[in-house]
């Protein structure tokens, strides 16, 4: 009976244990949906960081007294005369804009040239979801007049300026960006080479000191060295990278510093764990197995890679896992090896951040958002737990393939 | 296992006695009884604000007091103070005060706003500084041609300073020019130059502002591209000028939240200047009774003259 | 048995060969190590040699000191070293039995569907970004420890304080200390659970008694890698540590610094002296995880030999 409540209590214990673990991760998601989940939208998932402008000025062949604007009574501010209607937003990063929610096919704004030098007065149309940046028109006396975002002050003030003018010349206007379609894919190119690189080396390397080793001086020093290289802080190794990797970069190329480099560095970082992990999950195989595998013949390496490497295909999962949480994660690294310069199409030699270190910049800057930055957490999040399952299958498989 | 467990704990507290033995006058600096005692918050000593900011309460260096808190950034110093009923900080007066609850505090009586900076009334200010690569020193012709032409459209016209103000820069209109005026001077702009990337970096407070004018500029540049890579304000130089200027993190614009240093020697550069001013302001959370300061009261409090806020009534 | 001999000589090859690669590649994991710390070495041992370009810095008073403020050129990293070891001992303390305890649910008590979801929950918690750690531990760690400390009748630092810092690494070794104890509790022979049943104690008696004695290497493991991190955590901790200037810190409201949050103040803006001391600081740090991990390996070794006996 003793016995009984005794054993009840532990497993009371590792119940208690294991629903604060739970606690602690609802609370963290708690945290970040009710801060960030209002933001995710797919402009913001799909879009472009930068915003594209365009500068255009009224067509000549328009003539505004052919065209007629219709009336208009959706939400904005809206000018009949010119046929635009204007609201006030507020993007995910926070920034006020004035944005075009309505135009009137017959407004001046839809029979535009392009200014820009290159685009050889290409015809332009504003579309809604653009942001007016600037405006040139003619005032009264036919002078042009300059009315730059500050003068606008908000969408009703815009329009009752315009309303008062005599003619548009021009309009300096930009999509709305803030898109991190770039940084998630710069983020999975951090993985992919990361691993690419470190999970050979460090499968072999653990294979190496769990299988071959022999227990002498040196062989422990590696062990403790690698011991070490998982508490040197990750900023060490981004400083480290930076300038004895960058040499190996520009040897395929590289100008500046890139997700290359910056996989390279993760590299690095990873394998102590990869290390790790694997050799734990190689001491687990019983040695009965191996003994029994060279016993009927196989070799060493026959033995490590058809007997011992299938029955560790998990624990060496579990360290992969563990990798890609890591590549994930890292911010301070990745500062000085891939800049927090953001790219929309990242490739391998370009510069570009991932999603962490966009949420490090947005932390670290002027103005901390922390709505955006918990929107990113959980793009973050949910591509975590599609990895995790990938991984899962694919071990899966793997197991079944091999026994 | 016991055994080492205590010896640990003896390990922890001799090395703990060593660490102690410089003799540091430690009052109570941290947590407090009293409400009304001062918590002071202070940016770490490379900052370009804190520079700024001591410098104009006459603070030498050294003077601060051991009991400050260091922020990270702006936005760090913003949060904490507005968190801390008895939080005293100094932020850029571009910073969202209602948003981080902080209540900004005139400085002598005067309170910071475009106006009082530009003329000079508002005392605690510092500029924002660019300097570009060495004339020649460029991957192309015409990309110096659209750099100096870039440093033309924040520096003099009006198109470009609109868009800095826009931004929460504090500019001056005296000298501002159309920008049309100013790029007939610049005829590479009448070509297709989206092939060419301006490469900035340097100081991270100018980012926002700098980003704005570089999206504006582009159309006018005939689609020039930029790549922005702020770390700080003491890459600026470096990855123009210095010692970086041809390595990975190379910049054809570096920026500064401070004038440049004696060692950072700006006259080879092809440009250099200042494009706008900031004011640095001085916050508490936002139901602090305090209004006004003068430079002397927070000095005293800075250098721990004064811990208490009601000393200051 | 001409071809089995071509074949014996091939595969002995095959063996030379992969042996060599092993061995190759252990070289290259450890090379790497070598130019990590030949590299820190470099940039952090040069500010205490004679000769410096930016003024000689005293080792003695760096090692020692209880002040680090670069404004008055003191750097002393003294106080620094007991807060780091403080602050990682204690949430190591609060974590190990959780995490501990959380695996063997995983592993051994709970159904198998709970147990996998149970799992999944570890690995999302370990996957989470430190930076989104911080951002919570800033929006609500410090809320927490700021209404614990009104409770005393404390004002703290709007929450930023030793607690904070220890409660939140305690959240975020959790992960890796439970996957790698699930990894080692999964990995005990079944044999010794059966005999220890077949003895006749009961299941919770063999997992508490048998599983957990059997998987301690890789627990201590787990523990090492999650003390790693907690000492090298940086962006999380910086954000609510407060840096105070001047210390050691006991007192868990009040404001702290560990040797990370001193490495990333201000790391953006730099150079020079200021500069150089972050990769002393460190190095120091390199050194403080070897001398723990020492210690705790010898630990590993005792437990292992008492258990024998």
């Amino acid at each position: 009976m003793n016995r009984l409540v005794k054993d009840n209590i532990l497993k009371g214990i590792t119940y208690v244990a294991s629903a604060l673990s739970v606690i602690v991760l609802a609370a963290i998601l708690w945290y970040l949906v009710s801060n960030g989940l209002s933001l995710i939208s797919g402009d913001l998932i799909t879009g472009d960081y930068y915003a594209t402008t365009e500068n255009a000025a009224i067509s000549p062949d328009y003539s505004y007294t052919e065209m007629e604007t219709q009336e208009y009574s959706g939400k904005g501010y809206y000018s009949k005369k010119w046929g635009i209607a204007l609201e006030d937003i507020t993007t995910a990063h926070n920034d006020e804009e004035i944005s075009v929610v309505y135009v009137d096919p017959n407004s001046p704004f839809t029979h535009m040239n392009s200014l820009v030098a290159g685009e050889d007065g290409m015809e332009l149309s504003l579309s809604s979801g653009s942001a007016v940046q600037n405006i040139y028109y003619e005032d009264q006396n036919g002078e042009t007049v300059f009315l730059s975002r500050v003068q606008m002050k908000d969408a009703e003030n815009t329009i009752k300026t315009l309303e008062e003018a005599e003619g548009i010349v021009s309009i300096n206007y930009e999509s709305i960006g803030g898109g991190i379609r770039g940084s998630i894919f710069a983020t999975l190119y951090l993985i992919l080479i990361s691993l690419l690189i470190s999970l050979p080396i460090g499968i072999a390397s653990a294979i190496y000191l769990h299988e071959y080793a022999t227990k002498n001086k040196i062989n422990s020093l590696i062990r403790q060295g690698i011991d070490t290289l998982t508490g040197v802080p990750s900023i060490v190794y981004g400083l480290m990278g930076v300038t004895v990797l960058f040499p190996v970069t520009q040897l395929v190329g590289a100008t500046s510093t890139s997700i290359l480099l910056g996989g390279l560095t993760l590299a690095i970082m990873l394998l102590p764990t990869i290390i790790r992990s694997t050799e734990e999950a190689l001491i687990v195989v019983p040695k009965s197995l191996r003994d029994g595998s060279l016993s009927l013949g196989a070799t060493k390496s026959q033995t490590i890679f058809k007997v011992v490497l299938p029955c560790a295909v998990n624990g060496i999962l579990t360290g992969v896992l563990l990798g890609i949480g890591r590549v994930i994660g890292e911010s301070a690294a990745l500062v000085y090896t891939t800049s927090t310069v953001i790219s929309d199409n990242p490739s391998i030699l370009s510069q570009g951040t991932s999603l962490s270190l966009m949420i490090w910049s947005i932390m670290s800057g002027e103005q901390p958002n922390y709505e955006l930055a918990s929107a990113i957490s959980l793009i973050i999040l949910v591509i975590v737990f599609a990895i995790n399952i990938i991984v899962k299958i694919i071990g899966k498989r793997l197991a079944k393939s091999f026994v | 296992m016991k055994k080492l467990l205590s010896l640990l704990v003896v390990g922890l507290l001799s090395v703990s006695l060593v660490a102690c033995q410089s003799p540091a006058t430690e009052e109570d600096g941290g947590s407090t009884t009293a409400s009304s005692e001062i918590h002071v918050y202070t940016r770490d000593s490379s900052s370009g604000t804190r520079e700024a900011f001591e410098d104009a309460i006459g603070l030498k260096e050294g003077e601060l007091t051991d009991a400050a808190s260091e922020t990270s950034s702006n936005g760090d110093m913003a949060t904490k103070v507005g968190e801390d009923p008895a939080g005293i900080g100094y932020v850029s007066l571009s910073t969202d005060f209602e948003a981080n609850n902080v209540k900004p505090l005139k400085f002598e009586g005067v309170e910071a706003s475009n106006e009082t900076v530009l003329d000079g009334t508002y005392g605690m200010q510092r500029p924002f500084n660019f300097v570009t690569r060495a004339s020649g020193d460029y991957e192309s012709d015409d990309k110096e041609q659209l750099v100096a032409a870039f440093i033309a459209y924040i520096t003099e016209s009006e198109e470009g300073k609109a868009v800095i103000e826009s931004e929460g820069g504090i500019v001056d209109y005296t000298d501002a020019r159309p920008w049309a005026e100013i790029a007939q001077d610049y005829p590479v702009l009448e070509q297709d130059n989206s092939g060419i990337t301006i490469r900035t970096g340097g100081s991270t407070s100018v980012e926002k502002a700098i980003n704005a004018a570089l999206t504006a500029f582009q159309p006018l540049a005939g689609n020039v591209q930029f790549a922005m890579n702020q770390s700080g304000s003491g890459d600026g130089h470096k990855r123009v000028l210095g010692e970086e200027k041809d390595g990975a993190n190379a910049a054809d614009i570096g920026f500064a939240s401070r004038p440049f240093e004696a060692e950072e020697d700006v006259s080879t550069a092809m440009a250099s200047g200042s494009f706008c001013q900031d004011a640095v302001v001085v916050i508490v959370e936002a139901n602090n009774a305090l209004e006004d300061l003068t430079a002397a009261q927070i000095k005293d409090i800075y250098s721990g003259a004064i811990t208490d806020f009601s000393s200051l009534e | 048995m001409l071809i089995d001999k071509k074949r014996v000589k091939r595969n002995k090859a095959l063996d030379k060969f992969f042996r060599g690669f092993f061995m190759a590649m252990a070289i290259l994991s450890s090379s790497f190590i070598v130019i990590i710390v030949l590299f820190v070495c470099a940039k952090g041992i040069s500010p205490f040699l004679p000769g410096y370009e930016y003024g000689q810095v005293d080792l003695i008073s760096f090692l020692t000191g209880s002040i680090y403020r670069q404004d008055q050129g003191l750097y002393g990293v003294g106080f620094i070293i007991i807060n780091t070891l403080i602050s990682a001992f204690i949430a190591l303390l609060i974590s190990f039995p959780l995490s501990v305890l959380t695996a063997l649910f995983i592993a051994k008590i709970a159904p198998k569907k709970l147990s996998a979801a149970m799992q999944s929950v570890v690995e999302l918690l370990a996957a989470v970004p430190s930076v989104v750690y911080g951002v919570f531990a800033s929006g609500v760690i410090t809320g927490i420890v700021e209404w614990l400390a009104s409770l005393f009748g404390i004002v703290t630092y709007g929450g930023s304080s030793l607690l904070a810092v220890v409660l939140l690494l305690a959240i975020m070794i959790f992960p890796t200390l439970t996957s790698m104890s699930i990894t080692a509790i999964k990995a005990v022979d079944p044999n010794l659970e059966q005999a220890s049943l077949a003895l006749g104690a009961t299941r919770t008696q063999t997992n508490f008694k048998i599983c957990l004695t059997a998987a301690k290497s890789g627990i201590f493991a787990g523990a090492i890698l999650g003390l790693g991190r907690a000492y090298g955590e940086a962006t999380a901790v910086a954000m609510v540590a407060g840096n105070k200037l001047f210390g050691p810190t006991f007192n868990p409201f009040d404001i702290t610094r560990t040797l990370t949050s001193t490495m990333l103040a201000g790391l953006k803006e730099t150079t020079g002296l200021d500069y150089d001391i972050r990769f002393s600081v460190g190095l120091v740090l390199i050194v403080v995880i070897f001398f723990s991990n020492w210690i705790l390996n010898i630990v590993k070794k005792r437990i292992g030999r008492n258990s024998v006996a």
